[in-house]
């Protein structure tokens, strides 16, 4: 038992250590992109956010704000993060997996949920300049879309003239 | 030397709480549930509720699968480590204790960050430590052995009692302070249950049973049968966890119907402390395990028919309840049938199986990702199966006793002396064959010098070394037995 010992032990810890490497670490360039991609989907978030009739407020209950991720590749787990982060004050951010999350379901027209707003964000395609699809639901028959096109570099991004306004497509494919 | 001789004596000091021993385990108990279920309500405030659960997935199956590895080697470990050391056992708690306390207080900084994921499984992983390392250390403290599910009894009411005081403690302090504050709260209980810890005693009672006989008794068919079926219960605690916590989510429901499950499941296990002793009187402990599965089998069912908060709050209760039940069930079988189980060494493997099974069904619930009809109709059927199992084996061991009588006794002890023996067991082959002769000596009639010199050939053959001896011992045996069922059937 002891030989089991002297060989589980070093393995476990060996496997801790590379875990926490793997996990802590990423290369300089994952940060960046990760930086870039934060920056680009916090401004449009404000930018929607702002532009509502969804005020942040003092109370306790911050107001809701559902973020559908449009796109195979999703949104990675850091930038969520990260923007979860940047809004922690104003808005309760909350990415979704389901529609049900964000929509009353027994109501007629599936309305958003009250005190929310539900957004849906596309993903980002970057030439010049930064341009990414994002789409507002209030219910199934008041769908907005625009294509914000933004400019920066690093961590430092802004948007570029007004939103162009656009046919929605994400919230009216099935989620 | 006979079976009484194994045992030393333990002062005889009991008080209201029980074993001396053991009462100092009931503060760092309580201590240890308020701590728990402050961190599990803190997970309604983390980030566990901002990101999409796919994101999340690759993460929490990547910490599942590290909360593994620690029990690879703590079934080894951490036995030895309670027998030898002396103080070993109250280090395990107190090292457990301390690191949770320190790690909440990080984790309170850290709710909506990604070190959420590695300090909360940290903190996972220190109490499944906590657990076995309890639940190992419990015999050695209880004088009269007979005692031991009245301790772990006392032990569980004491953590389930704490733990619904501590989530209303923790809905209080969530109506005025933010979810940081309930491990804030928290760490402070791990680390008082980590300075409870320093009071419990550093002796423990010495046993001069040998290894074998613990580690016979431990993997006894009764209790390996118990502990499958514990397991199954962790497991689908574990699979209930992720799987009803991501429904929740997905569904849009409300932090506080999470809060409203961990209650309530809190709340279950404390009413089953109540429940468990009045089904010990009623049921033997095998058929209350069985019960204890199937209770949660029909609520998911119910659950997986229809899912909404309301069925996930008694799907939750029900497993707390059943768990609590169970636990008590399982406590009796061992101490039925290991009574002279005593070292933690021979208690470890067995809480660590418990403890892996529980992570995987968590694993099953994040690998799978089911429509959440489907991954309760499969816990459903799962359960159900294991109930279903036990029940006919509990049938079919009674129709054993009761169809098959006691003239063809001899008949079946020979038929399994003969599978020993085509399975190479020649010394337990011989042995059985030589019981199944006097017992048709007993239901039938075999002459008496025949016996002897069955007895004698057995004698010679099991200490010597010859496979012709022994085929010599069960042929002769066979022939006392064929021919004695013979007369008796005439």
């Amino acid at each position: 038992m002891a030989l089991r010992l002297r060989i589980c032990a070093p393995c476990v810890i060996a496997v801790f250590a590379l875990a926490s490497v793997l996990i802590g670490c990423g290369s300089d360039s994952e940060v960046q992109d990760t930086d870039r991609d934060v920056a680009i989907y916090r401004s449009i978030i404000a930018d929607v956010a702002g532009h509502s009739d969804l005020e942040p407020n003092d109370s306790e209950d911050l107001p809701l704000l559902f973020i559908e991720a449009f796109g195979a590749d999703g949104i990675g787990l850091e930038v969520q993060v990260e923007v979860v982060a940047s809004f922690i004050e104003q808005y309760e951010i909350r990415f979704i997996d389901d529609r049900e999350e964000a929509i009353e379901i027994d109501l007629p027209g599936l309305p958003v949920r009250p005190n929310s707003l539900f957004l849906g964000l596309g993903p980002i395609v970057l030439d010049r300049t930064a341009e990414v699809r994002s789409e507002r639901y209030l219910s199934t028959d008041a769908i907005s879309a625009y294509r914000y096109s933004l400019a920066g570099r690093g961590a430092s991004w802004s948007i570029v003239g007004a939103p162009e306004e656009i046919e929605p497509e994400g919230f009216v494919s099935a989620s | 030397m006979t079976v009484k001789e194994f045992d030393r004596p333990y002062p005889a000091d009991r008080s209201v709480l029980g074993d001396r021993g053991a009462r100092s385990l009931l503060p760092v108990q309580a201590l240890h549930s308020a701590g728990e279920a402050l961190f599990a309500l803190s997970l309604v405030g983390s980030l566990f509720f901002n990101v999409s659960v796919d994101a999340a997935r690759p993460r929490i199956l990547f910490y599942l699968v590290l909360t593994m590895a620690p029990f690879a080697v703590l079934a080894p470990l951490i036995g030895p480590v309670i027998d030898r050391l002396r103080g070993g056992h109250r280090a395990v708690l107190l090292l457990s204790l301390g690191l949770r306390a320190v790690v909440a207080l990080l984790l309170a900084s850290q709710l909506k960050t990604l070190l959420l994921y590695p300090e909360a499984f940290v903190i996972v992983v220190a109490a499944k430590v906590y657990v076995v390392g309890r639940n190992s250390l419990v015999p050695s403290l209880v004088g009269d052995r007979d005692h031991l599910v009245v301790v772990n009894s006392r032990l569980a009411r004491t953590g389930a009692a704490s733990g619904v005081v501590a989530v209303l403690l923790g809905l209080a302090v969530l109506s005025v302070a933010d979810a940081s504050w309930l491990l804030r709260v928290g760490a402070m209980f791990y680390a008082l249950g980590a300075i409870s810890a320093l009071r419990i005693p550093g002796d423990q009672i010495e046993t001069k049973t040998p290894p074998i006989v613990e580690s016979t008794e431990m993997h006894g068919p009764g209790i390996q049968s118990a502990t499958i079926g514990m397991a199954g219960l962790r497991m689908a605690t574990g699979f209930v966890i992720f799987h009803v916590g991501f429904a929740l989510k997905t569904s849009g429901q409300p932090a506080w119907i999470v809060a409203g499950i961990a209650a309530t499941g809190a709340v279950g296990g404390f009413a089953g402390t109540f429940v468990a002793p009045w089904l010990h009187r009623r049921w033997h402990e095998q058929q209350v395990l069985t019960a204890s599965l199937i209770l949660p089998a029909v609520l998911a069912a119910l659950a997986a028919l229809r899912f909404h908060s309301s069925t996930a709050i008694a799907l939750a209760a029900s497993l707390g309840l059943a768990g609590s039940i169970g636990r008590r069930a399982f406590d009796s079988v061992i101490q039925t049938e290991a009574p002279h189980a005593r070292r933690g060494r021979a208690y470890a493997g067995l809480e660590t199986r418990l403890e892996i099974a529980w992570v995987i069904g968590s694993l099953v619930a994040v690998l799978a990702r089911l429509p959440n009809w489907l991954g309760l109709a499969i816990l459903t059927a799962s359960l159900g199966a294991l109930s279903l199992n036990r029940i006919f084996a509990a049938a079919a061991a009674a129709r054993v006793g009761t169809v098959a009588g006691a003239t063809t006794l001899p008949l079946r002890l020979m038929a399994t002396a003969e599978t020993l023996a085509a399975r190479g067991d020649r010394q337990q082959a011989m042995l059985v064959a030589l019981s199944a002769a006097e017992a048709a000596a007993v239901v039938g009639t075999v002459a008496p010098e025949r016996l002897v010199e069955l007895q004698q050939r057995s004698r010679d053959a099991v200490f010597g070394d010859d496979p012709s001896d022994a085929k010599a011992v069960l042929r002769l045996a066979h022939n006392l037995v064929a021919e004695s069922s013979e007369r008796t059937a005439r």
